[in-house]
Formats: C-alpha cells, sequence, structure tokens
C-alpha cells in the first residue's frame, strides 16, 4: 500500500504564497499597486473627516476623532508609499496592505460604531484581487479578531453602543446636564455594568454581524480561488495557442522552403529568364509555384492553387507538388498527359475531397515553343514583343483531384526572343482594396504593360507594386501567386549576337 | 444563403439563393448528405445564385461523384457569372451544366 502524500493546510498556503507563475505575479503586483491606491483614496477621506473633526461637525469627543483618525491617516499612507517605493514588486507587500488596511478600518469602526460597519467588509472585498483564497480568508480572520476588538473597546470609548438600559442607577435619581452636554456624558461612569453592556453588545450587535460576515467572507473566499483557477486555465490555453502558432510558423517555413525561391534560378542559362513569387494570406496557404529542368532543353513550370486554405490545404498543396513534379520527369512530352497522370494519382488518395487548379508549361529552350494544359486555372496573360500582355483565352479542364479520369488538351504557346509569359492564381485578380473594388484583369494587365520588356523579376514587382498601390491597408483574404518566364532565344543566336 | 428542397419522387431537386462561400458551404453539404439516401437523380437549380467560390465547388464535386453511380446529376439555370467559373475550373466540361 502506498501511502498518500498528504499535503497540509500551511504547505499549501506556503506554496500560494510563494507562487511565482508568471501571469499570477503580475496580477499580485497590480493588486498591491491597486490597494496601495484604494488606501490613497481612503487616507484622504480621512484626512477630510479630520480637518471636519477639528471643526467640531461631529458628536463624537474631538479628542478621541482626532486620535483615530490621525492614526489611521498613517497607517493608510505609508505602506501605500511603500508599496509606490518597490513598484508593487515585493512579496509581502500584499499582506501589509491587507493587514494595515483591516486595521484602520476596525480602529474607524471602534470609534464610529455601527454607522461605519459595513467598512468592515472593505479589506475582504479588496483581497479578492488578489485571487488567493488564504489571503481573503486570512484577511477575514484578522477582520473577526479586530472587529471583536473593536467592539470591546468601542462599548467603552466609541459612539453608539452606550445603551441606556444597561445603566443601573438608584431609584429616583434625576440626571441634570447643560444643554450643550451630551446625554451620556451626564451619566456617572461607575453607573453602566459594563459586563452587562459588553454581553448586550456582543448577543444583539456583535453575533448576528459576525454571522452575516462569515458570510461574506466565504462567498469571497470562493470568488478568489475560481478567480485564480480560471487564470491558471486561462494560461494553459494560452500555451496551447502559442504552441499551435509556431507549428503554423514552421509549417509555413517549411512550405516557403518547398519552392525553388533562389534567384536566379538558372545563372548558367542564356536562353531565357525566369522569377516566381509566392505570398500567403494567412500563415500558410493553398497557392504554389515550381519550375525546373526536366531535361538539357525543357523548362517545366506550373502554377497552382489549392480550393482551401490553412493547414489541410498546405499539405494537399505539398502531395500535389510532388506528384506533379515526379510525374512530369517520367518522359511524357504532353503537360495534358502530365496532368492526366497526376490527376488520377491525387484523386485516387484524396479523402478530404480537395481540389487544385494547375496551369502547367514546358518551355523547349532551343525552339521558343511553350506546350501547356489549364486545369481549371486562370488564364495566362501572354507578350509578344512589341505588343504588350494580353490575356490568353485557352481551353480549360477540368481541376486536379476533381474527377477520376478527366482528360486534359495540350496547346502550343509559341515564343519569338522578347517574347514573355505570366501566370497568377486568383488571389491576384482577387486582391481587394478597402472599398470592396477587386483588382482584376484589366489592372493586371496595365501593370504588366508598364514596362513589358523588363526582365521577369521587373515584370513580377510591377504587379506587386501595382496590387500593393491598389489595396492598401484592406486585410487580403486569398495568397498571390505569380510567375513570369522571359524567352531571349536559343543559346547559339544569343552568343552570336554578343 | 437560402436553400429550397422540391421532392419530385426520387427526383430531387435544390434551389439555392444567394452566395455559396466558405461560411455557406457547409450549410449546403448537410442539405446534399440530407437527401443522398431518397434521391435518384439530383438537380441544383441556380436560378437565384449570385456566386460560388472553390468550397462550394468541392461540395458539387463530391456530390457528383456519388450521383453517378446513382441516377445522375445535373445542374440547370446558371447565371453568366457563375457559368463563367465552371468554365474556368472544367466543371462545365465533365458535368451537365447549363
Amino acid at each position: 500500500m502506498t501511502k498518500k502524500k498528504r499535503v497540509t493546510w500551511a504547505q499549501r498556503l506556503r506554496e500560494e504564497f510563494l507562487d511565482t507563475t508568471e501571469t499570477l505575479w503580475n496580477n499580485e503586483v497590480s493588486s498591491n499597486l491597486y490597494v496601495a491606491k484604494i488606501m490613497m483614496y481612503t487616507a484622504v477621506l480621512d484626512l477630510l473627516f479630520l480637518v471636519l473633526s477639528v471643526f467640531g461637525v461631529f458628536t463624537i469627543r474631538k479628542n478621541t476623532m482626532i486620535m483615530t483618525l490621525g492614526m489611521a491617516f498613517l497607517e493608510l499612507v505609508i505602506p501605500a508609499l511603500l508599496c509606490y517605493h518597490f513598484k508593487g514588486k515585493k512579496k509581502w507587500l500584499k499582506i501589509l496592505l491587507i493587514a494595515c488596511y483591516t486595521i484602520v478600518l476596525a480602529r474607524i469602526e471602534m470609534t464610529l460604531g455601527h454607522n461605519v460597519v459595513l467598512c468592515l467588509a472593505f479589506p475582504v472585498v479588496l483581497s479578492i484581487r488578489y485571487y488567493s483564497r488564504y489571503l481573503t480568508s486570512m484577511t477575514a480572520a484578522l477582520t473577526l479578531f479586530l472587529s471583536g476588538f473593536a467592539e470591546y473597546f468601542g462599548v467603552a470609548r466609541g459612539l453608539g453602543r452606550l445603551n441606556l438600559n444597561m445603566v443601573s442607577l438608584p431609584g429616583g435619581t434625576v440626571l441634570t446636564f447643560p444643554g450643550d452636554m451630551l446625554l451620556r456624558d451626564a451619566v456617572p461612569l461607575d453607573a453602566i455594568d459594563y459586563n452587562q453592556l459588553w454581553l448586550h453588545t456582543l448577543r444583539h450587535d456583535f453575533l448576528p454581524r459576525t454571522i452575516l460576515f462569515v458570510m461574506i467572507a466565504i462567498i469571497c473566499t470562493e470568488i478568489a480561488r475560481r478567480g485564480r483557477q480560471a487564470i491558471l486555465d486561462q494560461k494553459a490555453e494560452t500555451a496551447k495557442t502559442e504552441r499551435l502558432s509556431t507549428e503554423l510558423d514552421l509549417a509555413r517555413d517549411i512550405q516557403a522552403n518547398v519552392l525553388p525561391n533562389l534567384f536566379p534560378a538558372f545563372p548558367e542559362r542564356e536562353e531565357f529568364d525566369i522569377y516566381a513569387s509566392m505570398s500567403p494570406a494567412k500563415e500558410v496557404g493553398g497557392d504554389f509555384y515550381d519550375f525546373f529542368m526536366i531535361d538539357e532543353d525543357h523548362l517545366a513550370m506550373l502554377v497552382a492553387d489549392v480550393s482551401d486554405k490553412g493547414i489541410p490545404a498546405a499539405m494537399f498543396m505539398m502531395a500535389s507538388k510532388i506528384i506533379i513534379n515526379n510525374v512530369s520527369k517520367l518522359g511524357y512530352e504532353e503537360p495534358g498527359k502530365i496532368l492526366e497522370v497526376s490527376n488520377n494519382q491525387i484523386v485516387s488518395n484524396n479523402p478530404a475531397e480537395m481540389f487544385v487548379t494547375v496551369w502547367l508549361g514546358i518551355l523547349d529552350v532551343r525552339t521558343g515553343l511553350i506546350k501547356a494544359a489549364n486545369a481549371g486555372h486562370e488564364w495566362p496573360c501572354v507578350m509578344h514583343k512589341g505588343s504588350g500582355f494580353t490575356r490568353m483565352k485557352d481551353r480549360h479542364g477540368m481541376v486536379l483531384g476533381g474527377l477520376y479520369g478527366s482528360r486534359y488538351r495540350t496547346y502550343d504557346i509559341p515564343l519569338n526572343p522578347g517574347d514573355a509569359v505570366y501566370v497568377y492564381t486568383d488571389g491576384v485578380l482577387e486582391a481587394n482594396n478597402v472599398e470592396e473594388e477587386q483588382f482584376g484583369t484589366e489592372r493586371l494587365v496595365e501593370a504588366l504593360n508598364r514596362n513589358p520588356d523588363g526582365s521577369a523579376k521587373e515584370l513580377i514587382d510591377n504587379v506587386s507594386q501595382a496590387i500593393a498601390e491598389f489595396v492598401k491597408d484592406a486585410p487580403q483574404f486569398d495568397d498571390t501567386t505569380m510567375l513570369a518566364v522571359c524567352y531571349r532565344g536559343p543559346v547559339e543566336e544569343i552568343q552570336k549576337q554578343s | 444563403m437560402k436553400i429550397n428542397i422540391i421532392k419530385d419522387g426520387k427526383n430531387i431537386t435544390l434551389a439555392v439563393e444567394g452566395k455559396v462561400d466558405t461560411s455557406t458551404a457547409k450549410q449546403l453539404e448537410d442539405a446534399v448528405k440530407s437527401v443522398y439516401d431518397e434521391a435518384e437523380t439530383l438537380t441544383f437549380d441556380f436560378k437565384d445564385l449570385d456566386y460560388i467560390s472553390s468550397a462550394g465547388l468541392r461540395v458539387i464535386l463530391s456530390a457528383y461523384k456519388v450521383m453517378i453511380k446513382k441516377g445522375g446529376m445535373k445542374v440547370i439555370n446558371v447565371n453568366e457569372m457563375v457559368m463563367e467559373v465552371f468554365e474556368a475550373t472544367g466543371f462545365a466540361d465533365s458535368m451537365d451544366i447549363s
């Protein structure tokens, strides 16, 4: 049998008092400063009453009042100033603050009696701010002790408790007192039966009040306990969210790095110039581009857009990218065939029923001929030297991942030296400004034609800049991905010219 | 988005109004799933559909895959803008969309 480790009340108290969990400690510091502020406010009020007492506004003996309020003032201001001095950052401050505040209020209660009895609840209520049931229950205990003490002495010196029923004077006694004298001052002190008076007060005054106070204290303790639990729960939740966000960042890094992103990509190739960019709207997106040499003379290029966003789309994107890349290298000449084979592979393992739109082109660097196929993707923009970019309305096949056995038509884009092709995802067209207008095809073509003879990078930079100028501060919902290729001519001719 | 389910025996029509986007696609998916069992043929009436996003296309595609094994599926009364989407994504090539 294993002995269950018993944690004593004192151990838990110690643990909670010394707890340095960041959130709770931050809360403790701000609570210290808050209590200090309340004490300063109380001190101001205290000062006000002190001044009024000096002018004899109240019926209590002036000296008693000045003594009580003066002491209270010091007991309020000194701990509060200490707290400000340490900026609230001391473990013992909460005990000093709450204890002094309790003493002050008990002192005031002692002098002013039942008129201010509610003020005894202040420290307990304030202590909830620390979310520590031990602090709150200890405050309650201190308050009870001090209020008992205050009651005892208040009977003799305080304001209201001199119950004349408790005064035993011989029958026929006549009390005479001048007009400005209070009734209780006219009673000879030795006529008061203090034992009876104390017992009476205890039964009719202290007891019911204490029962109510204990109820308040229990409620406050429970609120403090639950508040602490809520803070700890929230902290655990935050930690979870943070972990998830770190994972998302990692996913974005992985995703960004599977795309060829070193430019110039083929510094040794003089026949063409290629550039591409992808900027995800969310942490991870479903867009991608890819380009690679299939053999010495053929450059494959593609731009794709997965039907969804976030982690699932990113995973689907990775799988699609690898499949298309592998199938491209199997020796099929026609992009249409590559898409057909890729589609069948993707469809076969697609439980989430996602799909991806793809434009795939293969450039023969010797002749400038691009063979291309389109699986539900945006129309490419083609520029023939001297005539500017126009959108080429090619024929679209079914998206990849949709239906098994879909076929894709291969078509030609013949390029001459100086010609270029620009492909993109719908995020470019759908970039929106604050007026909910979309960037659209006209602005896109216009941006491309700012400098149609520029390098591939310049073409993409021009579009990016035009989009940035258009959307300004509007939040973007879709990824934007672009790829541009400029054909310079067969290597022999380029060398001949230079 | 609003969906009206019209039943003519085992021929079921879903008349969809408004926009099908990421936030409403689930609603359409649930409606489609609820009629799979009894439907022999399924028709989407898009007379009052203004917009469909890729999330909506996914629902159409799933439905197509299920219904092709039964009595078939078609999409009718598609407006010009939505038709452009169906054509651009190749759906119009593979399915009965008019």
